[in-house]
């Protein structure tokens, strides 16, 4: 084996490791879900605590079910409701922002 | 777009501050009537939500909260085992310029002339007037309150805002706010010693940030 077939050989191992981390790593997880209803205030929910929310909107309640840290209508009485849940993770850094 | 929308601002901002007893010409220094006002401003569709919310929610038994009213901000209690963290938005690049954590029970509310605005002549007209022009606010760019009552601050974020790096001081001192940040319009940063032991400043502090503090004797 030649230095260039090392050389090729550790080049191939690198960018199977970078590759792996890329493709393959597990996914970052949901800190907390941002509820938006029509007319009203964003609430921040923390998924890291399984409940219910029901949130008053347009049309009557709305369940919302948070579960393993993972967040979803589990009721609603019809549509369009205005109720949306938008999933935040760590992305900024933030928990909410000021403007 | 209006022919000449700078001749309209100035006719709309007349009117508002004639009709608030504020006055076109030069500021009022009443403290008596800058209570008043503040009272008047606090009756804005941003505060209300968040001081009704807060209580709606811990009625409900919900103990830990961000409400979000257009950017306004009330939090009480806690995000798991860390306070909240709020980052308060660069005024003229995308992104945040600061942060600050919230302990329990704070609104942080930001009053800036760069949600509603065109630009007219190469001359950016907003939404936030100043009553002794009539025009918008030009000496400052952004500011920032933090109140344990979002009806107190949300008022006076506007108000420090219409002052100025001139006056901002002093208008900060008659309405009691120990907690407040003015960005001017050179980019300065402007902030109480009360405040500058909390915030954290995610630019390059250099030269931008400057000390004018109150002190302890003008804070009362």
């Amino acid at each position: 084996m030649t230095s260039a077939d090392k050389t090729v050989l550790i080049l191939a191992l690198a960018l199977i490791a970078v590759l792996y981390a890329h493709f393959w790593a597990p996914a970052p997880v949901a800190e907390s879900a941002r509820v938006s209803s029509a007319g009203k205030p964003d609430l921040w929910l923390a998924l890291g605590a399984d409940r219910e929310v029901v949130i008053e909107s347009v049309l009557g309640p709305t369940d919302l079910e948070i579960q393993d840290g993972r967040i979803r209508f589990r009721c609603a009485p019809c549509l369009p409701n205005g109720v949306a849940v938008q999933v935040v993770g760590k992305g900024t850094g933030f928990d909410a922002i000021t403007f | 777009m209006p022919k000449d929308p700078a001749a309209r601002y100035y006719a709309a901002g007349r009117g508002a501050a004639e009709h608030a007893g504020a006055g076109v010409r030069g500021p009022q220094r009443s403290k008596a009537r800058i209570k008043r006002c503040v009272w008047i401003l606090a009756l804005t569709p941003r505060a209300m939500p968040l001081t009704g919310g807060s209580k709606a929610l811990r009625a409900l038994g919900m103990k830990n909260a961000i409400l979000n009213a257009g950017g306004d901000l009330r939090a009480y209690g806690r995000r798991g085992v860390r306070p909240w963290h709020i980052g308060i938005r660069h005024p003229r690049a995308p992104g945040v310029f600061a942060s600050v954590e919230i302990e329990t029970d704070e609104s942080i509310l930001t009053s800036g002339d760069y949600e509603r605005f065109f630009i007219y002549n190469r001359k950016r007209y907003h939404h936030v007037i100043d009553p002794r022009t009539g025009y918008p606010v030009r000496k400052a760019i952004c500011a920032t309150v933090i109140h344990r009552s979002a009806a107190v601050g949300d008022a006076p974020a506007t108000a420090l805002l219409v002052a100025g790096p001139d006056h901002w001081e002093a208008l900060a001192q008659a309405m009691g706010i120990k907690q407040a940040m003015l960005v001017d319009a050179a980019g300065n940063i402007h902030v109480t010693s009360k405040l500058r032991e909390r915030i954290r400043f995610h630019v390059d502090p250099g030269r931008s940030i400057v000390k004018r503090a109150l002190t302890d004797d003008e804070r009362g």
